[in-house]
């Protein structure tokens, strides 16, 4: 892992640590690594993954009260230690692989015929780039369980729509430049569809709500539009 | 025994001080927009800060309280009136059974906040009472609150009933937090992708401002570079849009975010940002971590002392031991 790296505040509250590197799916691992190792340390309140940095946000009040003077010097320090401790440490984790059913027929596909005619492919082309490889989940951002995935072929790689949707369907798959990603709630958006999946990706009855989080390894395979409709039903 | 609106208002919603541990997911943490008028307003009902309570904009809703209730109302004073007699904020108000709440105009500041004793009673998601309006949610029922809602209240101390309603002779204040127009802040990590002096600039505020993020009307910013993978955002965080201008994000921000983080307004001065109306101007002062973090200890100790001399107060004054 890339030894270089900046630490900035965000804040007053939270400390950020910035790769000056891309990130990939090994140093995302290395950040949820992190991230476990941080989670328990006093004052702290959450912490944040995604793509080449991680930031720790972190109660003043609590640290001040347990006797520490310069609360953002001690957090930096944090994570310093934390990131160079896992940066040495021989310890491999191994990415939890899921799989997601994605349904590409037509009328879920709202801009496959965009993707295709901006790269010269044919539909099939379009569809089979798109699932034809492992991603890496780099972020769950924007809305909850709303999964961030790199990178996908630069054969399909497509800028945003210029106009977002006022409502994009819940399960909605898009492309955005080289990301891939999933809509698990109805939202407006300007990522481009080019298909759905019955899972749900978003769930708030249960104890912990999401399940696709940074450092997983996604792959999609295609199903019917029946298969789609048995699956939600 | 509940409270119930008998007219909507155009944003009121049950929150409390957030929802933390969950950002990996995506879950935001939501939460009050003014954290010194909540704990106030908690602390002079003898509630814990923790208590869900409602956080009002203009306009506000039109409450009917089914319980005597021990309230109180702190933050922008939208002129609150209970059966046609005007209260005062920033004091322990006791109402009758049956009595309503209106908020007649907005007089200053931009969200109220309404506690009562006990607390507003909804189930925790995630450990907060906080409504997620987008993943709907949180709160009461994921939403907004809405023309015949009745909310459930906490279980009442409260050791009087009354057929009219009873003011405290005194309140409290907390001087020296709000109606701040040089707002300090902490540079960003993005702050050496733009040239100009942030401090140069007059801000105004859009109407479009909400508690997703205040939208800023100014002299356009130019930024050496716009590209950036996403990272995390927080209250405070100042972006710059590709159109060249900023806009500050509040207490519905998301989690990550896109755009250059030009700078953070500083925690101390979040109370005075949610308080800002459209049309009001500020200016910003860069300030080091160290003034930031001496400030906002500062506030917080303060709160803390009001807070716990206050709800000593109301409990030996109004509830039941």
């Amino acid at each position: 892992m890339a030894t270089h790296f900046r630490i900035a505040p965000l804040g007053d509250s939270a400390v950020t640590l910035q790769l000056l590197c891309p990130p990939n799916s090994e140093s995302i691992r290395k950040f949820i690594r992190m991230r476990n190792v941080m989670l328990g340390s006093v004052g702290v309140r959450d912490i944040v993954v995604a793509y080449d940095s991680i930031t720790v946000f972190f109660d003043l009040a609590l640290l001040t009260e347990s006797g520490v003077h310069h609360a953002m010097t001690r957090m930096s320090g944090l994570i310093e230690k934390a990131f160079s401790d896992i940066a040495a440490s021989e310890e491999i984790t191994i990415p939890v692989l899921k799989r997601i059913p994605v349904c590409y027929h037509a009328s879920f596909g709202l801009d496959i015929d965009l993707i295709a005619q901006q790269h010269g492919l044919s539909h099939k082309e379009v569809i089979e780039l798109h699932y034809s490889r492992r991603y890496t989940v780099f972020m769950v951002g924007f809305l909850p369980g709303f999964p961030y995935l790199g990178f996908v072929d630069d054969r399909i790689a497509t800028p945003r729509r210029t106009t977002p949707r006022q409502v994009v369907s819940q399960g909605s798959v898009g492309i955005a430049d080289s990301q891939t990603g999933i809509y698990p709630l109805e939202s407006p958006g300007g990522w481009n569809i080019i298909g759905r999946t019955p899972v749900k990706l978003f769930d708030p009855i249960n104890s912990y709500p999401v399940d696709i989080l940074p450092g997983d390894e996604i792959e999609f395979y295609p199903i019917s539009i029946d298969d789609f409709h048995r699956q939600t039903s | 025994m509940s409270i119930q609106i008998i007219k909507s208002g155009i944003c009121d919603t049950v929150q409390d001080q957030g929802r933390f541990g969950y950002a990996l997911a995506g879950v935001n943490p939501g939460g009050v927009a003014d954290i010194i008028a909540c704990n106030l307003a908690n602390a002079l009902c003898g509630n814990d800060k923790n208590a869900a309570i409602l956080e009002l904009h203009f306009p506000a809703s039109e409450i009917i309280f089914q319980r005597t209730t021990l309230i109180s109302i702190t933050g922008a004073d939208f002129s609150p009136h209970v059966d046609g007699f005007p209260i005062g904020m920033y004091r322990p108000v006791v109402v009758p059974a049956g009595s309503q709440l209106v908020f007649r105009r907005r007089l200053a500041g931009m969200r109220t906040y309404l506690a009562v004793d006990g607390g507003i009673d909804v189930p925790l998601w995630l450990g907060s009472a906080s409504t997620s309006v987008k993943a709907h949610v949180g709160g009461f029922r994921g939403r907004k609150l809405q023309q015949a809602d009745m909310i459930s209240l906490g279980i009442s101390k409260l050791r009087m009933a009354t057929p009219v309603v009873m003011q405290a002779r005194w309140s409290t204040q907390f001087n020296g937090v709000y109606e701040k127009r040089v707002l300090s802040y902490i540079q960003g990590p993005e702050s050496d992708r733009i040239d100009c002096n942030l401090e140069d600039i007059s801000f105004r505020l859009k109407p479009e401002s909400d508690r997703m993020a205040l939208h800023l009307d100014h002299l356009k910013i130019p930024c050496t570079k716009h590209q950036m993978f996403s990272s995390a955002v927080t209250s405070g965080t100042m972006q710059l849009l590709p159109s060249g201008e900023a806009i500050i994000l509040m207490a519905d921000h998301q989690t990550t975010g896109g755009y250059p983080r030009i700078a953070n307004i500083i925690s101390s001065d979040l109370p005075s940002l949610a308080q800002m109306s459209p049309g009001d101007t500020f200016r910003l002062k860069c300030v080091t971590v160290e003034e930031a973090e001496k400030s906002l200890i500062s506030i917080q100790r303060k709160l803390a002392k009001t807070c716990a001399a206050v709800r000593l107060r109301v409990q030996k004054d109004y509830e039941v031991h």
